[in-house]
């Protein structure tokens, strides 16, 4: 398991590992029924307060992602795909209505934002 | 205990060099003896009155010397204090009175180590010449050590009535001056060895006090005595808490 | 063996002394943190910590250690705690195998073992005089001794200040392995924030014999934050939102003392995370509102 933490982006720290474990039960790394790293041995590592990484799978276990049990540890949970992908697609309508509106305002047709898309995601 | 075993352990590692000195100033001391006093009168011969007083006199400051320098600090409390040791003790499982303890059992042990190392000239006394010093020495020995702990017991004292170092400096000056004025005001009284009878008579009846029983019992009940001032003194010294 | 939530608890505690005082001192250190203890010298950091370990009596106030009174249980709880000294308090004549051998009778749980491995791991040499120690290699060696008895608790008086930071990195990390169990905890007195910036779970900040701030050091560093505005616009700032002002020939710099809330309420200035340091600078200066 990969966890990169930066210390200069502005985001809080527990919160950059709870989106990178979430990241990878959503792409399969991590499967469903697997143990995490207790949370002192990934503060540990990782060379953090352990009270992080304690929010950080509190936060997991809260949008249902993992289970904790006390002396047994943290366990990933079966993940609903679809229900995931709803939600994201959710979100991806409002940020596609934030950049329609904010397109119009700049004078851009429907055309040129298509088009942006495409660039700017490079063409896949 | 093995608290104690670690306590003693420690000051008598840092000990080693002042033991060391004390081990050759006592060898010194009693080879002196031997020579000074022994050998010449080996192959003349000494009239049995004569023997008993001189060689009692004159090895007994085997014992005074040795028990009064074997039973004083030798330089720990100043390495304490540098070292940081005092203060953070402290901070240990170890309590005023038991650290008191085992610095008490430590000076009576290498007390008690080298009055067995210096009882080598009894048996030389009593080979050659028939005369058992053992007892007074022994007597002489336990008193002799009784004074050495209690000057420390009195510099513990000061240390605990005084405040800062300037004043300590003062006092420990002044303590030494005292005490050598003292064992010269001593010093005087002690009767040079005349002929004269009035001084011999004297002399024998000091020797005889010597070695008696019952001056055995005072010299260790002496010891005990001073022993406890000491325990108090130190555990008290050890309990002061900083302002 | 008591059953304890704190590791310790500081109740209310006031000291005089010298044209110093501890001001009605209070915090909790729970069981399995780390917490930094942190503020200027002079803060009131040494006394409190010695005040903790009954070095010096307190004028009133509570202070419990695992559980038990820092005065009557004061022998019980020191075998079970350890500190670490910024001097080593040996002396140069003695060597680590000595200082093993003194801590054995001492403590009752001294694992010979462990003390040796800690030895190995750090590279220190067993019968070599200590005096031949560098001041890194001696701090090194007063925590193998810190680590070697199953201490439910170390306490650290500013002993990784003069180190440097490669010997610290590797002191901080076998701490946090040390108090993986949960059961242990550590203070650490600190004004080198940078090293608890990162791995301490809770910060207690003290100026002039004050508590300023104690807490979860996540939520005090997230709660703060240094916002950047022009020097005319410093009067539409509230007060109560304000610790102090750093101002310089080009603007002002304000410490907030709630992020979210600035971030509201002053939308168009930029807002900045704060560091511990930042933090502590901050605070110092805020009796003088502006300063610079």
């Amino acid at each position: 398991m990969n966890i990169n933490i930066s210390n200069s982006s502005g985001e809080p720290i527990y919160l950059q590992i709870a989106g990178q474990i979430k990241t990878m039960i959503l792409e399969g790394k991590l499967r469903e029924g697997q143990a995490l790293p207790s949370m002192r041995v990934l503060a540990t590592e990782l060379r953090i307060s352990f009270m992080t990484t304690k929010r950080a799978y509190e936060e997991l276990e809260r949008d249902g992602f993992i289970e904790s049990y006390t002396g047994k540890g943290s366990f990933v949970k079966a993940q609903n795909l679809e229900i995931y992908r709803e939600e994201q697609i959710k979100r991806i309508e409002s940020l596609l209505m934030e950049a329609g509106e904010t397109a119009r305002k700049a004078g851009l047709t429907m055309d040129e934002l298509h088009e942006l898309l495409d660039l700017v995601n490079g063409g896949e | 205990m093995k608290l104690y075993k670690s306590l003693i352990y420690r000051e008598m590692k840092l000990s080693r060099a002042y033991y060391g000195f004390c081990i050759l100033f006592f060898a010194l001391l009693i080879t002196t003896v031997l020579v000074g006093l022994i050998l010449p009168n080996v192959d003349e011969g000494v009239a049995p009155g004569e023997a008993r007083l001189g060689f009692t006199l004159v090895s007994l400051v085997i014992p005074v010397l040795g028990a009064l320098f074997v039973t004083r600090d030798g330089g720990n409390y100043k390495k304490d204090v540098n070292s940081g040791w005092a203060r953070a003790v402290a901070a240990y499982p170890v309590t005023s009175k038991q650290r008191a303890l085992a610095e008490l059992l430590m000076r009576l042990i290498s007390s008690l180590v080298f009055m067995v190392l210096g009882s080598v000239v009894t048996i030389v006394i009593n080979a050659n010449f028939g005369v058992n010093i053992l007892l007074p020495y022994v007597s002489v020995w336990m008193l002799s050590g009784a004074v050495g702990l209690l000057i420390d017991a009195g510099l513990g004292v000061i240390v605990m009535l005084t405040r800062d170092k300037k004043q300590l400096k003062k006092y420990i000056v002044i303590a030494n001056v005292a005490m050598i004025a003292l064992l010269g005001t001593v010093a005087k009284y002690i009767p040079s060895f005349d002929e004269s009878i009035a001084t011999k008579k004297l002399l024998e009846r000091i020797v005889d006090t010597l070695y008696s029983g019952w001056f055995f019992l005072i010299c260790a009940a002496i010891l005990c005595a001073v022993s406890a001032l000491f325990l108090f003194v130190y555990a008290r010294s050890y309990e002061r808490r900083e302002a | 063996m008591t059953a304890y939530q704190n590791s310790i608890e500081i109740n209310g505690v006031t000291k005089r002394y010298d044209g110093f005082m501890l001001d009605n001192i209070s915090f909790q250190i729970p069981k399995g943190c780390i917490m930094g203890f942190i503020g200027q010298n002079g803060a009131g950091k040494t006394t409190t910590i010695r005040s903790l370990l009954h070095i010096t009596n307190i004028d009133s106030g509570e202070i419990k250690l695992l559980g038990l009174d820092h005065v009557k249980d004061e022998y019980e709880i020191k075998k079970r705690i350890a500190v670490v000294f910024d001097e080593m308090p040996f002396h140069d004549s003695l060597n680590a195998k000595d200082m093993s051998l003194i801590f054995e009778g001492m403590y009752p749980d001294w694992d010979r073992n462990e003390f040796r491995s800690y030895l190995q791991r750090f590279q220190l040499p067993e019968k070599k005089k200590i005096g031949k120690f560098s001041k890194g290699m001696k701090m090194k060696l007063q925590i193998a001794c810190a680590l070697s008895h199953n201490a439910e608790l170390l306490v650290m008086d500013e002993a990784t200040t003069g180190l440097d930071p490669v010997v610290r990195d590797e002191i901080l990390h076998i701490f946090m392995e040390y108090l993986q169990n949960g059961e242990r905890s550590v203070l650490m007195s600190s004004h080198i924030t940078s090293d608890l910036e990162k791995i301490a779970d809770m910060v207690t900040f003290i100026d002039k014999g004050r508590i300023l701030l104690t807490g979860s050091k996540d939520e005090i560093v997230e709660s703060h934050g240094i916002l950047k505005c022009d020097k005319e616009k410093l009067a539409e700032l509230d007060p109560e939102d304000v610790v102090s002002i750093r101002t310089n020939n080009f603007g002002a710099e304000v410490m907030v003392n709630d992020r979210e809330d600035a971030a509201f309420k002053y939308r168009d200035c930029v807002i900045d995370p704060a560091t511990l340091d930042d933090i502590m600078l901050y605070y110092v200066h805020r009796d003088a509102k502006e300063w610079s």
